[in-house]
Parts: C-alpha cells; sequence; structure tokens
C-alpha cells in the first residue's frame, strides 16, 4: 500500500475552475433540438434497414420461385411446398 | 434558493456554542439543505420533461459547481474542464428520461460526470499515442522526459502513464476514497472488475514508481 501514500501525498488536490457553462449548455440543447434526429440516419440503423431489407427479398423471391414453379406443375410442386 | 444555515438560526453567530452543539446544527442545516435541493430539482425535472426548457438552466446552475469540482480530477486545464462540465449537461439533457428520480439528481449527474470524464482520458491518450506514432515515424523523438523535481507534477505524470481503466480505479479507490460499491457504481463496472482493476493498477504503479528510482517505502 506504500505506492498508494506516496501517490495520494503527491497527487494535488483539483482545483475546480470557477466557470458558468449554463449558456452554452442551452445553446447546445437548442442547436441540437432544431437539428433533424441524428439517430435517423445512425450508421446502426442505416445498416439494420439494408439487413431487413436484403431479408425481405430474399423470402419474396424465394416467394415468387414457389409461385412459379407451382404454375408450372400444380399438383406436385404444390404438395412439396 | 433559501437555504437553512447555523446563521439563520443565530444570526449573529457570536453565542459560544460548545463544539457538539455546532456539529449537532451543522448536520441538521445540511440535510435540510440537501432536501430543499432534492425537492427543487424533482420539480424541475418534471418542468423539463414537460418542455420547459428554462427549467434545465436552473439545474445546470445548482449543479455546475460540483461538476466542475468533479471534472477537476479528470483534467487541470480550465478550458477542458469547462468542456467536460457542458458535455456532462448535454449529455444528462439527453438522457434525462432514464432518470427515475429514486435517488438524488446529484448522484445521477456525479455518475455521467464520471463517465464522460473517463472517455475524456481515452480520448486524450489515443491522441497522445497517435501524436508519438507520427512523430517516430518522422524523427527520433522520445516521450516526454518525467519531471525530476517537482513530487505533484511527476505524480501526474506517473497516473498519465496508467491506462484509463486503471487510472479511474486508483482515482476512485483510493484518491478519492470511495468504497468499492460507490466506485462501482459511478465506474459503471462490479464490484469484482474494479477490485481486479485496482489490484492490477496498484501493481502497474509500483512498477513505474520503482522504474523512476522513487523510494516509495
Amino acid at each position: 500500500m506504500n505506492e498508494l501514500n506516496w501517490l495520494k501525498d503527491a497527487v494535488p488536490n483539483p482545483i475546480p475552475p470557477d466557470i458558468d457553462v449554463t449558456d452554452d449548455v442551452m445553446r447546445t440543447i437548442r442547436t441540437r433540438q432544431s437539428e433533424p434526429s441524428a439517430a435517423l440516419f445512425s450508421p446502426r440503423l442505416l445498416l439494420g434497414v439494408a439487413l431487413a431489407s436484403w431479408a425481405l427479398a430474399g423470402v419474396a423471391v424465394l416467394i415468387a420461385q414457389q409461385a412459379v414453379s407451382a404454375f408450372q406443375n400444380p399438383l406436385g410442386d404444390l404438395l412439396r411446398f | 434558493m433559501n437555504s437553512i444555515s447555523i446563521e439563520n438560526f443565530f444570526p449573529a453567530t457570536q453565542l459560544p456554542l460548545p463544539g457538539w452543539v455546532r456539529g449537532i446544527l451543522l448536520a441538521m442545516s445540511d440535510a435540510s439543505n440537501s432536501q430543499m435541493q432534492h425537492d427543487a430539482d424533482q420539480r424541475d425535472v418534471a418542468a423539463v420533461r414537460g418542455g420547459d426548457g428554462e427549467a434545465y438552466r436552473r439545474i445546470v446552475r445548482r449543479h455546475q459547481p460540483t461538476i466542475a469540482r468533479r471534472m477537476a480530477r479528470f483534467s487541470r486545464d480550465r478550458a477542458t474542464v469547462e468542456e467536460l462540465v457542458h458535455d456532462c449537461f448535454v449529455e444528462a439533457y439527453l438522457s434525462l428520461r432514464s432518470y427515475r428520480g429514486d435517488a438524488p439528481l446529484e448522484h445521477w449527474l456525479t455518475k455521467i460526470a464520471t463517465r464522460t470524464g473517463y472517455r475524456h482520458w481515452k480520448t486524450e491518450r489515443r491522441d497522445r499515442k497517435r501524436i508519438l506514432d507520427l512523430q517516430s515515424n518522422h524523427s527520433s523523438a522520445r516521450m516526454a522526459a518525467p519531471p525530476a523535481e517537482d513530487t505533484a507534477e511527476l505524480a501526474m505524470y506517473l497516473l498519465d502513464q496508467l491506462s484509463p481503466r486503471d487510472r479511474l480505479a486508483i482515482t476512485l479507490l483510493h484518491l478519492e476514497g470511495r468504497s468499492v460499491a460507490e466506485a462501482a457504481e459511478l465506474a459503471g463496472w462490479s464490484q469484482t472488475l474494479l477490485k481486479v482493476q485496482a489490484y492490477r493498477a496498484r501493481k502497474k504503479l509500483r512498477a513505474l514508481l520503482e522504474r523512476q528510482g522513487i523510494d516509495h517505502e
């Protein structure tokens, strides 16, 4: 524990500066609120949309294939489906 | 905001009060002040949620000295502290929905401040590393030499050498003297992780001190 005692003695106590950020904070919040939501264009959301579209397209292709084969060979392929 | 202090009870404060009486009165006044602050915070949080933006201004005014004190642990540069306090309040506003109101707002803000400060250490370290990499590509630059004479500067230099995780564990547990439970809550880690991190950090600190030839026994 000696290294900790050395550190505690050596590290100066932090002196908080006398600051006022109220106006800056309120300005930033107002700016953020007036901007279109960043979440709408977030990379994660875009990736999600792309994946969902890809999955939907895949399902649509499968359905179309089944429909076509059912049309060509109504009994056999419908039973298999 | 009105506050009850020992001077309200005894305006002249020249009364010869025994130490223990003063202690009790001070404790009473502290409890009363924090209750009043908690009530004001709850009112203002409800107002902000109801769309009153100005209520948030009151929250910032009330808590910025505490948050500035917290942020002074993460940087000694005035402009950086100002930026960190700003970022903390903006983040708090954006996540105000997650504040449940069961703990004082100050605790919740302190948690956000600790994580904002920790992120600052991580960014600062990454930037420093990038600069050092660039310098080492272009010249035979070395890391800045440790300050030889000033103990405080040397201590800050050694803390800078620790990883942000190590530094946070040491700061919360040993420099601020918080309990494991409290430190873990502030850092957002489990108590086990914090204890392991603090143990490793102590080992690294000891090695750093030995490397610098500092007698810490």
